[in-house]
């Protein structure tokens, strides 16, 4: 028996039963791996480096170097709103450890029938790291760690460039490492070879929606109107809650071209994940809307 | 000379020094995390080679199951130190060791596991 995740990680390997159940899907694992042999295409490149037999993740660099951005640009913003308070640092890590958290536990609960579920270690150990999930995992532990510190002001305005940044920037990986789309007569489609097709599980030579490609230029295009607007938009939170907004409503769109998995009435679970967020969206801004926020500062 | 009768009022102590975050602390508890993490890691993969070389094969399997229990110490000893750190002792290790934590965790875990698949895979699978 060989163990499943020795192939590209967004392979739909064959579940295996024993010793460790590593199936891994779409948008999964990104680390180091044996990859049996350079993929010949140009439009993939999911290895970045070689050393000795351990192949360095083009994801995983891309990733890292988001977050990087993404830290730079948070601090060029704190500096910029001279925003600068030591309680900031507990915001950064309830975000980060919330985001980590959720982003590789989010997508744990995929089926209803939870034997269909992967084992809770297991989805840590080789289970999908989700966006959307991470995202929520990084403002619920913004908010709680504000709640610890006792940082009164929102920092959504603080982080949402920073987000948008590390965002188009990350997904660099993702473009280069997993399956583009759905089939598409545009002339900018992605086409696959044989290989590239039999790794990715998709069909070979016919052309693909990049839709990664759309992401990250949506992300650079919100990064740009996220510099654009923070001197007009001033209501605190308002820009964070524009972008977050704006990227709900792009990523329940692109995800009809991105290939994913259908799960029910012709929805992915990311667009289901978004649906299940509308309600509480929606509640959150009437009650905002009945319980004007008094600025006291 | 008289005093006066005891009231059951106690003098709340003092407030304790300042603990400012300095960023060059936390930057040295998101090195310690990172370390930890490559630790864990290395501990792992080794772990994995030493069951290869072995007659058993299926041994090397258990530097896996290894990999991962290391992957959760590695949370919990950040996590509870971490919160240690910053209510008894300096709030910026602390801080880092939580912000470094989160940042390996998103780059670097599955790392080690792939490694030990790779390891395993090399070997020709599991019998």
């Amino acid at each position: 028996m060989v163990l499943a995740a020795r192939a590209h990680p967004v392979h739909r390997a064959r579940r295996v039963q024993r010793p460790v159940d590593l199936e891994v899907r779409r948008g999964g694992v990104c680390a180091a791996f044996w990859a049996p042999e350079p993929l010949p295409s140009e439009a993939v490149h999911p290895v970045i480096v070689r050393l000795g037999p351990v192949a360095i993740l083009t994801h995983d660099v891309f990733v890292a170097l988001g977050i990087g951005v993404a830290a730079l640009v948070l601090l060029w913003e704190i500096r910029r709103r001279r925003a600068q308070d030591e309680r900031l640092w507990y915001v950064v890590a309830g975000a980060l450890v919330g985001g980590a958290l959720l982003a590789r536990l989010g997508t744990w609960a995929q089926h209803l029938d939870p034997r269909d579920n992967a084992p809770l270690l297991a989805q840590w150990a080789y289970g999908n790291r989700s966006i959307l999930s991470g995202l929520l995992g990084a403002y619920v532990g913004a908010i709680i760690a504000k709640r610890i510190a006792g940082y009164p002001h929102k920092t959504g305005d603080l982080f949402a460039p920073a987000v948008a940044a590390g965002l188009a920037i990350g997904r660099f990986g993702c473009f280069f490492a997993e399956p583009p789309g759905t089939p598409t007569s545009l002339p900018w489609g992605v086409t696959l070879n044989a290989a590239q097709a039999a790794a990715m599980h998709v069909r070979a030579g016919v052309p693909l929606h990049p839709s990664f490609a759309y992401e990250i230029l949506f992300h650079t295009l919100a990064f740009g109107a996220l510099l654009a607007l923070r001197k007009r938009i001033t209501e605190p939170g308002e820009l964070f809650k524009l972008y977050l907004a704006a990227y709900a409503v792009f990523r329940f769109a692109v995800e009809f071209v991105r290939g994913n998995e259908i799960v029910w009435a012709g929805l992915t679970r990311s667009q289901l994940f978004l649906l299940a967020l509308l309600p509480f969206i929606v509640a959150r801004l009437v009650w905002r809307a009945r319980h004007p926020r008094v600025v006291t500062t | 000379m008289t005093f006066p009768p005891p009231s059951g009022w106690t003098v709340p102590p003092p407030p304790g020094p300042p603990r400012p975050i300095r960023t060059r602390k936390v930057f040295i508890g998101i090195g310690l995390a990172t370390l930890g993490q490559i630790a864990a890691i290395g501990i792992g993969v080794l772990a994995v080679y030493v069951g290869s070389q072995t007659d058993n094969n299926d041994n090397a399997v258990l530097g896996i199951y290894l990999e991962v229990l290391l992957q959760v110490v590695l949370f919990g000893a950040c996590l509870a130190l971490g919160i240690v750190w910053i209510v008894r002792r300096d709030r910026g290790i602390g801080l880092g060791l939580l912000i470094g934590w989160a940042v390996t965790v998103l780059v670097f875990p599955v790392a080690g596991i792939g490694v030990c698949i790779a390891i395993i895979n090399n070997m020709g699978g599991l019998s």
